[in-house]
């Protein structure tokens, strides 16, 4: 029998649990989160920054940092938002969103600060 | 879903509810397409999903001299309602032929489809307010194929790996998790504006770094090749 491996995901860990898009890869740096960035902005979506505690990960809805960035297009800006609002909530998780307003829905959402478990 | 009787197909749908299930699956060709709008309407009204098989297609697509092709077949699936079609690979075990296959994903998914004769789209055809449904790949497929799909389906689609999750040597859970590894590290790559069909072999290595199920998935597969020419091809007389 070939050697087995035990996941470590269970509801009691918070930090074992995956979501969002690139959550199976190791964390990106900088340079790669700023490549996603610029791929929302290219595609003409709207950046918005949200955040939840990571208990609360697996809702619906997280909070919104202030408003969607609607028609942003300064990549700094939209990085700086998101480290401002990790600042400001550095136990939350803050999530990156593309908002495509033509098929008004999300073109891209991923985990770019983990927060530490409380 | 796929029952003998539409009565049988609605109480399966509410043993389904009954349990919790976010989503059912109903095979709308040998359902019969006023079943297959019935149980779409009830999937609306009881918050349920509704997966779309397309079993005894190759019966009515296949023949170039009779029959229905598919692209209209998937025309008809959107008008009588599903949430997701199985559309075929390109790629994997079952045959499919590139162009025509993403002539009918974007009779699926898209508002306005442009005339495209070599994609088999005839004339312009506009959906207005109509809401699409994801395109399915399924069939053969495994972590080799990742590069290939995220290619052709984009990002509205199901990507279904049966024998390409279970037949993970550590079990479907390993397996999974080499799945989800390829289609993340080939996303990001894309976004990052990288050719996926000619870089694949590079990023699922680089991916499978830090990803021992992905490296085990991709020994496993590595020698796991379909290769046929396909007989559901356009009639190249109208291209």
């Amino acid at each position: 029998m070939s050697e087995m491996q035990d996941y470590k995901s269970s509801l009691g860990d918070v930090s074992s649990r995956k979501f969002e898009t690139f959550s199976y890869l190791p964390a990106m740096d900088s340079d790669q989160i700023r490549q996603q960035v610029e791929y929302i902005v290219s595609n003409g979506w709207n950046p918005a920054i949200e955040h939840t505690e990571p208990a609360h990960a697996f809702d619906y809805y997280w909070y919104m940092w202030k408003l969607p960035m609607f028609g942003e297009t300064s990549v700094d800006r939209i990085l700086a938002e998101a480290a401002a609002c990790h600042k400001a909530h550095p136990e939350n998780h803050v999530r990156l969103v593309g908002y495509d307003n033509f098929k008004q829905s999300k073109g891209a959402e991923m985990v770019i600060y983990r927060g530490t478990p409380q | 879903m796929t029952a003998p009787t539409p009565e049988a197909m609605y109480e399966r749908a509410e043993f389904a509810k009954e349990l919790g299930m976010p989503i059912i699956m109903h095979d709308y060709l040998t359902g019969g397409f006023t079943a297959n709008t019935g149980l779409a309407n009830w999937c609306r009204r009881n918050g349920l999903l509704l997966h779309i098989h397309r079993a005894m297609h190759a019966v009515l697509d296949r023949n170039p001299s009779h029959g229905i092709h598919f692209r209209v077949l998937t025309k008809m699936l959107r008008l009588s309602g599903g949430d997701h079609l199985h559309t075929g690979t390109v790629v994997g075990k079952l045959e499919g032929d590139r162009a025509s296959t993403l002539g009918w994903i974007d009779m699926l998914r898209e508002k306005y489809i442009k005339e495209d004769r070599a994609r088999g789209i005839f004339f312009d055809q506009d959906w207005g307010a109509m809401p699409g449904a994801f395109a399915v790949a399924s069939g053969g497929i495994h972590v080799w194929h990742m590069p290939a799909l995220v290619t052709i389906f984009g990002d509205d689609s199901v990507l279904q790996f049966g024998g390409g999750t279970l037949g993970h040597p550590w079990g479907n859970a390993a397996g999974a998790a080499a799945n989800r590894v390829a289609l993340e590290a080939c996303v990001e790559a894309r976004n990052g504006g990288r050719v996926l069909e000619k870089e694949g072999k590079e990023i699922l290595t680089a991916a499978a770094k830090s990803s021992p199920e992905l490296k085990m998935a991709m020994e496993t597969w590595k020698e796991i090749k379909f290769e046929f020419d396909t007989v559901d091809k356009l009639d190249v007389a109208h291209k």
